[in-house]
């Protein structure tokens, strides 16, 4: 972005913005309702959506949770260095607490709450609702410049270098984590440990600051949004009687149909994913099937030994095949019980398969492959209770986006806790500027006298071999040529160029697009809404998908996705008398691949004009000519 | 958290973005002109709603929140079916909160329309019962709040929040004309935790309360007027001359506890609090005015203390299947509407709906969770 609009225009144009604003209502200001405060706006970054976006990106945050998602800092050719490294866990109580540790992870169904949360759109999405999931298109990007499925909005400012490598222009960093949802996921991790690692000196310490307790990292989640008082429980706003958590829009939990997303603080919004995790959508799920391998329940992590059961594939049946990548020997029904013998693998479309023994049904004592999103791990009926039944109902753990977890809201019924949510304690800690930790404001998460005990996040631990998976072994190659001569008719029509970047290695390929001057334009070809900051060329082994599957039109897939730019130039920004030649450099972020660079030179455009080379002339708007 | 772009400006189309803000600052521009002509003509339009020819009577206006608006609709109080009254639009998992004009005509509406999720706008608009219209009075206010009417009802009291990216900005109290025009400001409260407007006494000076970290201090005019309570308080409400106030306190000395309040309200500067009533033992939520008495209705959760006149009436007490938290007495007194719970405790609510009791009689407001105000016809 930035290289659009000169700086000139673009201070004209807020200007005339701001007049209009005020002319709107003169004794009022007005919000800016524009995203990131008008005229500029976000970075046009591209991306990759997973098309088996439930098990991939829990996946991916299950990695990134654990520190293990992405490679330490490596520096790019041209000395930018890009370090999203987790940067571990603090961990104790105030007196005793002890540095940070990559040893230590944040719960992975904590963060898998909190992408739901932010991302907002009713799915886990890194990039935006029009482009459909195994898609390449534009990244998630909110109102105030929050991009993908972590919505990070910290360290992507583009108006000050740093972040920023220059105005308008992002760094590596920052193009990474806007192009590659995996970067993106681990960046949002890294802001949760930060506000984890900002007790006891900046923040309070909920319980004994354990990071494996989910109820101790209360404060951490609160603070992820905002330490303020509209998050605050006993906000006079918000109705006493909601709940100790937000349903998170399952039908079957308490206050649904009462309340909705915003009657509750942002802290209620994740625990009450963590406890009451999505529903798969059945409509998506059947809409993405590929004939017998329709999408998955409840999938992996499995052990070899385990018994799970085919869900998901009704009407059809789940595919056992020879090999991951091979041809079906037998296809089971849904209910039919497998063994694990071994495995995950990746196989076709990039899914993950087990190795499996049918254990029932017709086709008892089959071995094969089976794809892991139509696998749901056996579960025996539960043994009768022992114990009078718990104060919250255990939730069904089938079809849901993660495992439920078990966890207590703090408890104000007990006096040591109610005593850390006076509003002198939180003004106290608002007014130091959080400075000493605000000690007042401690809580304990275990009460034995009132049975209240923490809770571990029961995800299994992620396994280290998926990282290649989600990294692959991308690297750039370019089709093209290495300059290009381009003219504007005095009409204002431009000619331009094309160049093809593709990745002759695997998975996703994230490259930044940046150019030397305003009047070069980077885009797609029929997209002239966007002027590319950033993009991806994903590899010939992956399926992209074009068109999903409804009820009345099949998928439409093919194999990788190459970036195709369109070089051109927007007269409006040619400056009289200099500037004439520029440089696009097109710059890998990740794996294999040489920094390309086009020369571009333009003839014609607007003359010169003595004593304005300031002035930006707009066509059909301004013009010079007498 | 975001609110996805689906479409955005074309950038390379600069001359188009130029023409579009060039319309809109013309626009702008000439908007009060237009705004004051059609003030004049008034806001009843040609249309009306099917409440424009309802039989004569008491209603309730409620609303029911969906994803991406809420349904408003008015229901008789003596029972019949619900009258929708419009469709009012928000942020998707959002929904608005309302208070009904003193006439029962007009319906102003906090509802968020901007921003993202994680930093939500709201605006204060009107609807009109009769007509269906809604009109936008101001914008950029602070979601978490209920506009006040003035006694008159020909304007509003909204709070706005400056610099809303300081951790405690400033709370700023705005009247807003039911018939256009720029927002008057009041009073700016410096940097509370909260500050919510209550109402107007018969002076015409607003009551409002500020939350700090003293705890609760009513204000009036924007001065500091009494002290409430050491603690966070809520469910204010002022009786018709505004000479009491009632309101719940989040106790938390020992565990939290709800306490039920009345404070008298002096009418002139200096007046000094008369009495503060308060339980010993139980918890209370909500609190409501009959017409023409003397004491305060307040919820009281079950297994609590014992009826008291300063808990004020049985229909809003605990129930054999569950507790009312009541919300407002009809104009004339003989029905008040409350929110049903059917749990045993504060701590288990149970299930919600929201009910009407009169004369012993419970009527429940089907398909519909919120409550705004009395209207009538």
């Amino acid at each position: 972005m930035g290289h659009t609009l000169g700086r000139a225009g673009r201070w004209t144009l807020l200007a005339m913005i701001l007049l209009a604003g005020a002319a709107w209502n003169p004794g009022e200001g007005r919000a800016d309702h524009l995203a990131c405060h008008a005229p500029f706006r976000g970075f046009d970054f591209d991306t990759y959506e997973l098309e088996d976006y439930i098990t991939g990106y829990g996946q991916a945050i299950e990695l990134a949770a654990a520190g293990k998602a992405i490679p330490p800092a490596y520096t790019l050719p041209g000395g930018e260095t890009i370090d999203v490294t987790y940067q571990g866990l603090e961990s104790g109580a105030r007196a005793g607490r002890t540095s940070a540790s990559t040893a230590r992870a944040i719960p992975p169904s904590l963060y898998k709450a909190i992408a739901w949360v932010e991302s907002a759109a009713g799915a886990w999405g890194n990039a935006s609702g029009s482009v459909p999931f195994g898609g390449v298109g534009a990244t998630l990007l909110s109102t105030d410049c929050g991009y993908g499925i972590g919505q990070i909005t910290s360290g992507m400012g583009h108006a000050s270098a740093p972040p920023a490598l220059e105005y308008g222009v992002p760094s590596a960093r920052q193009a990474i984590i806007g192009t590659h949802p995996l970067f993106n996921i681990a960046e949002g991790v890294r802001i949760l440990a930060d506000k984890w690692n900002g007790a006891p000196n900046f923040r309070p310490i909920a319980g004994n600051g354990d990071p494996r307790a989910l109820e101790d990292w209360y404060y951490a989640v609160w603070s992820y949004n905002g330490f303020a008082f509209s998050n605050h429980p006993l906000n006079p706003g918000r109705n006493p009687l909601r709940g100790d958590v937000w349903h998170c829009n399952d039908k079957t939990a308490p206050g649904f149909g009462t309340f909705v997303r915003s009657d509750y603080t942002y802290q209620e919004l994740v625990y009450g994913c963590l406890r009451y995790p999505p529903a798969k959508p059945v409509a998506v799920a059947s809409a993405q099937a590929l004939p017998g391998e329709s999408l998955a329940a409840v999938g992996g992590p499995f052990a070899v030994g385990d018994l799970v059961v085919v869900t998901g594939t009704a009407p059809e049946c789940l595919k056992i095949r020879a090999t991951p990548t091979t041809d079906q020997v037998a296809c089971v029904t849904d209910g039919t019980q497998l063994e694990i013998l071994g495995g995950p693998q990746v196989g076709l479309g990039l899914n993950s398969f087990w190795n499996v023994k049918v254990t029932s049904g017709t086709k008892k004592g089959t071995v094969g492959w089976a794809a892991d999103a139509f696998l749901a791990k056996y579960v025996a009926p539960p043994p009768p209770p022992v114990i009078p039944p718990p104060t919250i109902p255990p939730v069904t753990p089938a079809n849901r986006y993660w495992a439920p977890q078990a966890f207590v809201i703090p408890d104000f019924g007990e006096a040591s806790v109610a005593a850390a949510f006076t509003p002198q304690h939180f003004l106290d800690c608002q007014d130091g500027g959080f400075s000493g930790g605000c000690p007042s404001m401690d809580f304990p998460t275990t009460i034995p006298s009132r049975g209240v005990i923490t809770h571990p996040d029961t995800t299994p631990a992620v396994s280290p071999g998926l990282i290649s998976k989600f990294l692959g072994d991308p690297k750039l190659q370019y089709s093209g040529p290495s300059s290009l001569a381009l003219s504007v008719t005095s009409s204002g029509a431009a000619t331009n160029g094309t160049i093809t970047v593709k990745n002759v290695g695997t998975w996703i390929a994230p490259f930044r697009v940046r150019t030397t001057a305003d009047w070069i334009v980077v885009q797609h070809p029929g997209d002239s809404t966007r002027t590319l900051d950033g993009s991806v060329a994903v590899g010939a082994e992956t399926e992209v998908v074009t068109q999903q599957a409804t009820a009345t039109r099949p998928r439409i897939a093919h194999k990788g996705n190459d970036s195709v730019l369109l070089i051109t130039v927007n007269p409006a920004f040619l400056t009289a008398g200099v500037g004439r030649s520029g440089k696009v450099y097109i710059e890998p972020l990740l794996g294999g691949g040489n920094v390309f660079v086009i020369d571009v030179t333009v003839a014609g455009g607007a003359p010169p004009t003595p004593g304005l080379s300031h002035r930006n002339v707009v066509p059909n708007v301004a013009s010079d000519a007498p | 958290m975001a609110i996805t772009i689906r479409s955005r400006p074309a950038r390379n189309h600069l001359q188009y973005v130029f023409i579009g803000a060039t319309v809109l600052a013309a626009f702008a521009a000439v908007l009060p002109i237009a705004a004051g002509v059609l003030a004049g003509v008034g806001i009843h339009g040609t249309t009306a709603t099917a409440f424009a020819s309802a039989p004569s009577g008491q209603y309730v206006v409620v609303s029911r929140p969906e994803d991406d608006h809420d349904v408003i609709a008015v229901v008789p109080a003596g029972g019949g079916d619900a009258v929708e009254i419009a469709r009012v639009p928000h942020l998707p998992g959002f929904t608005a909160s309302g208070a009904v004009s003193p006439n029962g005509r007009m319906l102003a509406l906090v509802t968020v329309d901007g921003g993202s999720p994680a930093h939500p706008e709201a605006s204060l608009l009107v609807l009109d019962l009769q007509s269906g219209e809604q009109r936008h009075l101001a914008q950029a206010v602070d979601p978490l709040q209920t506009a006040t009417w003035a006694r008159d009802g020909l304007s509003l009291v909204v709070t706005r929040q400056l610099d809303a990216g300081r951790a405690r900005p400033d709370v700023r109290f705005l009247r807003v004309a039911l018939s256009g025009g720029a927002a008057a400001e009041l009073f700016d409260v410096s940097a509370p935790l909260g500050a919510y407007a209550v109402g107007f006494d018969t002076d015409g000076a607003l009551l409002s309360v500020s939350i700090d970290g003293a705890g609760s201090h009513l204000l009036r005019a924007g001065a500091k007027f009494q002290e409430l309570s050491a603690e966070i308080t809520r469910d204010w409400r002022l009786n018709a001359d505004a000479t009491r106030l009632a309101f719940v306190e989040a106790n938390l000395e020992g565990g939290l506890r709800y306490l039920a309040r009345t404070v008298r309200v002096g009418g002139g500067e200096g007046a000094v609090v008369e009495a503060q009533s308060a339980l010993t033992s139980g918890q209370q939520l909500g609190a409501a005015w009959k017409p023409g008495e003397d004491s305060a209705t307040f919820g009281r959760e079950p297994g609590g203390a014992a009826q008291s006149s300063e808990i004020g009436r049985a229909e809003a007490q605990s129930t054999r299947s569950g507790f009312d938290v009541p919300l407002e007495y009809a104009p004339d007194g003989s029905t008040l509407s409350v929110t049903h719970w059917t749990g045993a405790s504060y701590a288990q609510p149970g299930a919600a709906s929201l009910q009407l009791l009169s004369g012993g009689n419970r009527t429940e407001m089907t398909g519909f969770s919120r409550f705004h105000g009395w209207a009538t016809r």
